[in-house]
C-alpha cells in the first residue's frame, strides 16, 4: 500500500466521520429557552386530570435595575390542564414562546386536593422525565398549587429561589422538613416508612399602590389608594403526612420537630422553656446537635419501640431576671429541655397515630432488626402502629451561656 | 495452526480488557438489581459469584494449559477434528452476537436517557466504522487502546462513591440475607453465569505474550472485575435503596444525577456519558475483532481483516433487528436468558471438549 492511498483512504474515513459530527442536533440558543423555576400541580378542571402551574424565569428580568435589568416581574406564571403531566407540560407550548427548559427547577409545589387523592400518578412524570433532577424541593400546600407560584417574594426576585433558600434554611427552626423528591421517593417505595413534605403556604402582603401613584413618583399616595392589586408572599408552615401516597392530614411545628427528632434530622432551633425558680419568664435554648436512635425490641413477644434521642444546646437567652448560670439551675434547665423535647416527640407519636401513618421509619426499623416478624406485621402495619408503644428517652444536656451571665435588669 | 493474530497481549493489557468487557455493562444497566436476590444482599450476591465465576472458568483454563498455542475455536478442532469447525462457527456468531448487543446498548441508553430526538444510527454508525478500524488493527493495538482509555475509567468509578458519601446510608443494606442463603446463592450463580469474559479469555491465551499466565489474567481480571462491580453497586443500593434503584432505569446514571456537592460539584452526569461511550468504544472492539478472527479460524482463512468491514454491517442490521427498543434490550439482557447463553459458551462447550480430551487421553493408555 503506498502513502498515498493511505492518505487518501485516511482522508476519505474522516471526511465520512465528518458527516456524523454534527453535534448540536437539538441545539437551542438560551434567549429562545424559558427557564423553569419552580412547577405546581393541581387537580385539574374535568376533563383535565391535572392543572399545571409553571414559574418561568424572565431572563432579562433577572439583573437588577442598574446593570440594566427591568423592574418587571422576574419570573412569568402560566397555567395549564392536561390529561397527564406531560400532556399539560407540553400545551404550555401554546402559550409560551420560549421553548420550556425542566432541568434548573428549584421546587415542585403540590396542592393539597391532589395530594389528598394520591400523587403517585403524577410524580411519575416528573421521576421519569430526564431533564429534572432528585434533588428538587417537594412541598405541599394547604389550598392549591397555583397562587403559591403566583405568589412573590420581596427579598428575591424569583419567588422559587426564595422557596429553595427557605426550605435550605428549615434547619434554623427544625419546624418544617426538608425533603427532596429523592426522599419523598424513597419513602414511598420503602417499606414501613410514610411520607411527609413539608407545607407551603400563602399570606397577603399589604395591599400595592394604583400604577399611576408609583408612576408619577409621588410616595404620598401609599396607603390611600385602596385600589390597588392585593399582593401575596408565601411561607413555610406545618408538614403534610402522607399514607402512601395519599395525603392524610398535617402536623403543626412543634409535631413536626418531634418527627424530626426521631429521626435525627434536628440539626438547629430553639426551645423555649419556663425560667426555672419562682420567677416568670421564657429561657430560649439553641440546639447545638442532636442525634436521634430508633430501636424496636420484643419485651415478652410484645414489640416495643424505644427512641433515644441526644441533644446539647446553650442558654441564650432569658426574660426572667435569676442567676441561671449555677450548677444546680442549669441541671433543672436541663431536666426542663428534656421533658420538652420529649413532649414534641409524644406530640408527634400521638398526631401519626392518630392518622395512621408511620413517618417515622419504625416499621422500617422492625424490617430491619426482626425480619421473619416484619413479614407478618408488614402488611397490616398501619393498624399496628396505631398500637404500637414507644418509649421515648431523651438525655439533653446544656453546655454554654453566650456572653452575659445574668440578664441586665432594673435594679 | 497459526493464531493469525501476530499481535500479543501484556497480562495488564488483557485484564483491563476483561475488566471492562463486564463493568460497562455494569455502569448502564445494573443487571444484578433485578435478578435474584432482588433485594438489599445483592452485593452478596457480587461477592459469592467471584469464587464460582472460578470454577465456571476451570475448563476454560485446563484446555488452554493443556493447549497454549491455541484459541478455543481452534482447540474444538484439535479436540473433535473437521466436526469441532461446527463449535468454532457457533463462537464466530456468539462475538458476533455480542458485537451487536453491544451496539444496542450504546444507541438504547443514548437514545433513552442524552439525546432522544436523535436517530439511532448516528450514534452506531461511527461507533462501528472506529470499532472496525480497531479490529482489523488486530488484539495489539486494543490492547494498547485499552491500556490509555480504561484507567480513566477506572478512576470515575472510583471517584463516584466519594462523591455519593453524603447520601449514602448503611441501613438500606439491613436486614442482610432477610430471605435466606438460598436466594443470594442463586444470585451469585446467575452472576457468575453472564460472565461471557471466561470464552474471551479462551480465545486471547494464545495471544498472551507469556502464555503460562492465562490463570493469573483470570484470577486478577475477575477480582478486579468483582471489585469494581461493587463499587458500582454499593452506592447504588445505598443511596437509592433497593426498591428505588430496581425501579430505574439506569440505576447509576440516576445516582451519578444526584450528586451534589455544595452546588458546586453538580451535574456531572456527562462524566458517565463519557465513561460509558469510551468503554463501549473498547468493548466493541473486543468483541467485533473476536467475531472476526473466531470466524477466520473455524474456516482456516489466511486473515481476519476482510471479515471485518461484513460482519460490522451485519452487526448493525442485527442490533436493529433483534432489538427494535429498549424492553427488548432489557429483556434478553435479564439474568434468565442471557445467564444461560452465556453459560453454554463459557462453560458447557468447553467441558465438553475437555470432557473428550481425556476420554481420549484414557482410551489411548488402555489401547496401548
Amino acid at each position: 500500500m503506498t502513502l498515498t492511498s493511505r492518505t487518501a483512504r485516511l482522508a476519505a474515513l474522516i471526511l465520512l466521520l465528518l458527516v456524523f459530527t454534527f453535534g448540536c442536533w437539538n441545539r437551542v440558543e438560551l434567549s429562545r429557552l424559558g427557564l423553569l423555576a419552580a412547577v405546581g400541580l393541581d387537580k385539574g378542571q374535568p376533563p383535565d386530570a391535572v392543572r399545571l402551574t409553571l414559574q418561568l424565569i424572565r431572563a432579562g428580568e433577572v439583573k437588577p435595575p442598574a446593570m440594566g435589568g427591568g423592574s418587571s416581574p422576574a419570573v412569568w406564571i402560566l397555567s395549564v390542564g392536561g390529561s397527564t403531566v406531560f400532556d399539560a407540560a407540553r400545551r404550555a407550548a401554546l402559550q409560551s414562546s420560549r421553548e420550556i427548559r425542566w432541568s434548573q427547577a428549584y421546587t415542585v409545589v403540590i396542592g393539597e386536593e391532589m395530594a389528598r387523592d394520591g400523587i403517585a400518578p403524577f410524580l411519575d412524570f416528573i421521576n421519569r422525565y430526564r431533564e429534572l433532577r432528585d434533588l428538587i424541593w417537594v412541598l405541599v400546600t394547604k389550598g392549591e398549587a397555583e397562587p403559591v407560584l403566583k405568589a412573590e417574594h420581596e427579598l428575591e426576585k424569583i419567588p422559587a429561589k426564595a422557596m429553595d433558600s427557605m426550605v435550605k434554611a428549615s434547619y434554623a427552626t427544625s419546624f418544617v422538613p426538608a425533603v427532596r423528591l429523592h426522599d419523598f421517593c424513597l419513602a414511598l417505595s420503602a417499606e414501613g416508612q410514610e411520607p411527609f413534605a413539608p407545607g407551603i403556604e400563602v399570606i397577603p402582603l399589604e395591599e400595592t399602590p394604583s400604577a399611576e401613584d408609583t408612576e408619577g413618583g409621588d410616595r404620598s399616595g401609599v396607603g390611600s389608594g385602596g385600589q390597588g392589586k392585593q399582593r401575596f408572599t408565601f411561607r413555610l408552615r406545618d408538614t403534610a403526612v402522607f399514607l402512601g401516597d395519599r395525603m392524610v392530614g398535617w402536623m403543626d411545628d412543634r409535631e413536626t420537630r418531634g418527627l424530626l427528632w426521631v429521626r435525627g434530622e434536628v440539626k438547629n432551633g430553639i426551645i423555649v422553656v419556663r425560667s426555672p425558680g419562682s420567677e416568670a419568664g421564657d429561657v430560649s435554648l439553641e440546639i447545638i446537635r442532636a442525634h436521634g436512635k430508633v430501636t424496636p425490641q420484643l419485651k415478652e413477644g410484645r414489640l416495643v419501640v424505644r427512641v433515644e434521642i441526644t441533644e446539647e444546646g446553650n442558654l441564650e437567652e432569658q426574660l426572667s431576671s435569676g442567676d441561671l448560670t449555677k450548677p444546680e439551675m442549669f441541671s433543672q434547665l436541663e431536666a426542663a429541655q428534656s421533658q420538652a423535647i420529649a413532649a414534641e416527640i409524644q406530640a408527634s407519636v400521638d398526631k401519626a397515630k392518630e392518622l395512621g401513618a408511620d413517618v417515622f421509619g419504625f416499621g422500617a426499623a422492625v424490617h430491619r432488626r426482626y425480619p421473619q416478624l416484619w413479614k407478618e406485621l408488614g402488611t397490616r402495619w398501619s393498624d399496628e402502629f396505631r398500637a404500637l408503644p414507644v418509649e421515648v428517652s431523651v438525655k439533653a444536656k446544656l453546655s454554654r451561656f453566650g456572653l452575659t451571665t445574668t440578664a441586665t435588669w432594673p435594679r | 495452526m497459526k493464531p493469525l493474530d501476530e499481535g500479543r497481549l501484556t497480562v495488564r493489557q488483557a485484564v483491563l480488557l476483561m475488566v471492562i468487557l463486564r463493568l460497562i455493562h455494569v455502569i448502564v444497566f445494573l443487571p444484578e438489581l433485578t435478578s435474584p436476590p432482588a433485594n438489599q444482599d445483592v452485593w452478596i450476591s457480587e461477592i459469592i459469584s467471584l469464587p464460582i465465576v472460578f470454577l465456571l472458568a476451570l475448563p476454560v483454563l485446563a484446555l488452554t494449559s493443556r493447549y497454549p498455542e491455541h484459541s478455543l475455536v481452534q482447540q474444538a478442532e484439535v479436540v473433535l477434528g473437521p466436526a469441532g469447525k461446527v463449535i468454532g462457527f457457533l463462537y464466530a456468531w456468539f462475538f458476533f452476537h455480542f458485537t451487536a448487543i453491544t451496539l444496542s446498548k450504546v444507541g438504547l441508553f443514548m437514545t433513552a436517557a442524552v439525546l432522544p430526538q436523535t436517530p439511532l444510527l448516528a450514534f452506531t454508525l461511527p461507533l462501528v466504522i472506529v470499532g472496525a478500524s480497531a479490529a482489523r488493527n488486530g488484539i495489539g493495538p486494543i490492547g494498547t487502546i485499552a491500556e490509555v482509555l480504561v484507567p480513566p475509567i477506572l478512576l470515575v468509578v472510583l471517584l463516584v462513591p466519594v462523591l455519593a458519601i453524603k447520601d449514602f446510608d448503611l441501613r438500606m443494606f439491613q436486614p442482610v440475607l432477610e430471605n435466606g442463603l438460598g436466594p443470594v446463592l442463586h444470585g451469585g450463580g446467575t452472576i457468575a453465569a453472564r460472565m461471557a469474559e471466561v470464552a474471551v479469555l479462551g480465545m486471547i491465551a494464545p495471544l498472551l505474550r507469556r502464555k503460562d499466565k492465562a490463570t493469573r489474567v483470570a484470577v486478577g481480571a475477575f477480582t478486579l472485575a468483582t471489585f469494581f462491580v461493587l463499587l458500582v453497586t454499593l452506592p447504588v443500593l445505598g443511596v437509592l435503596g433497593p426498591e428505588e434503584s430496581r425501579s430505574r432505569t439506569f440505576a447509576y446514571f440516576t445516582l451519578i444525577r444526584m450528586i451534589s456537592i455544595g452546588e458546586f460539584v453538580e451535574r456531572i452526569e456527562m462524566l458517565h456519558v463519557l465513561i460509558w461511550v469510551l468503554g463501549a468504544f473498547v468493548k466493541l472492539s473486543v468483541w467485533y475483532y473476536l467475531a472476526a478472527l473466531a470466524l477466520a479460524q473455524a474456516t482456516n482463512l489466511p486473515s481476519w481483516r476482510p471479515l471485518v468491514l461484513p460482519l460490522g454491517l451485519l452487526a448493525v442490521v442485527l442490533s436493529i433487528y433483534q432489538f427494535p427498543n429498549l424492553p427488548a434490550l432489557i429483556e434478553f439482557a435479564s439474568y434468565r436468558i442471557w445467564a444461560p447463553y452465556v453459560l453454554v459458551f463459557t462453560t458447557v462447550i468447553p467441558a465438553l471438549l475437555l470432557l473428550v480430551t481425556l476420554l481420549r487421553r484414557t482410551g489411548r493408555r488402555k489401547s496401548g
